[in-house]
């Protein structure tokens, strides 16, 4: 928290680690949306095994974990590698200060979630129906489909 | 998350396969024991190809979410 303050500029803040594979995979994308977007926002790599003092403050549960920090306050935090286009729409909300509108699950889960829901769904439909499995299934979806609007 | 070890379509074809085995468990395809054995057993791959994470590659360190990276080994 304390270190937020020195971030005056629109900042996304990354917390990465060597070991990590997600990280990696999403270094060349995040390099090059930060390096499109360097005049609007700041990007600030942490590594969690090295830059200990400044990351253990964050509260960071996992890697990659990315922060929007506006008027050096933390806005919104995303957990999980990024798509570029993901990455590019967050950098755009970032620098005009609206960060907060992104959802905080990635893509990936989201379709992963939701298709898989209303595979579950559509299964115990077929299968009786077994409501429970119905239920399961619309649950899943729903939850998908919530994770989709920002918070 | 730095857990995950599945690509993305590791993940989905664990999920269809998952709800495909739970279907033909519990719709009475195929029936008796060995059809709620499989009904069963479909929540294995639903379930890991839902949080991205299979027990077995970690434990033999594979994963297939590594082609990526193999071009971006260094940081």
């Amino acid at each position: 928290m304390s270190d937020l303050a020195e971030y005056t500029r629109p900042t996304l803040i990354e917390v990465m680690a060597p070991h990590c594979v997600e990280c990696r995979a999403m270094r060349p994308d995040l390099d090059a949306v930060a390096a499109q977007n360097a005049d609007s926002v700041d990007l600030v790599v942490l590594d969690a095994t090295e830059d200990m003092d400044r990351v253990a403050p964050l509260k960071v549960l996992g890697t990659p974990t990315l922060i929007a920090v506006s008027n050096g306050v933390e806005v919104a935090r995303f957990t999980g590698r990024r798509s570029r286009s993901e990455l590019s729409e967050l950098f755009a909300a970032v620098a005009v200060g609206s960060a907060d509108t992104i959802p905080s699950t990635s893509r990936e889960d989201r379709i992963v979630w939701g298709a898989g829901g209303l595979l579950l769904a559509g299964a115990g439909l077929l299968s009786g129906p077994a409501w429970i499995l119905v239920v399961l299934g619309v649950g899943l979806a729903g939850y998908a489909s919530l994770r989709s609007v920002a918070g | 998350m730095s857990f995950i070890n599945e690509a993305s379509w590791d993940r989905i074809a664990r999920v269809v396969l998952g709800a495909g085995l739970i279907f033909l468990g519990f719709s009475g395809t195929i029936e008796g024991g060995f059809g709620t054995f499989l009904g069963i057993l479909g929540f294995v791959p639903l379930i890991t190809g839902l949080v991205g994470w299979c027990p077995l590659y970690a434990i033999f360190n594979y994963r297939t979410n590594n082609e990526v990276t193999k071009e971006t080994a260094g940081i």
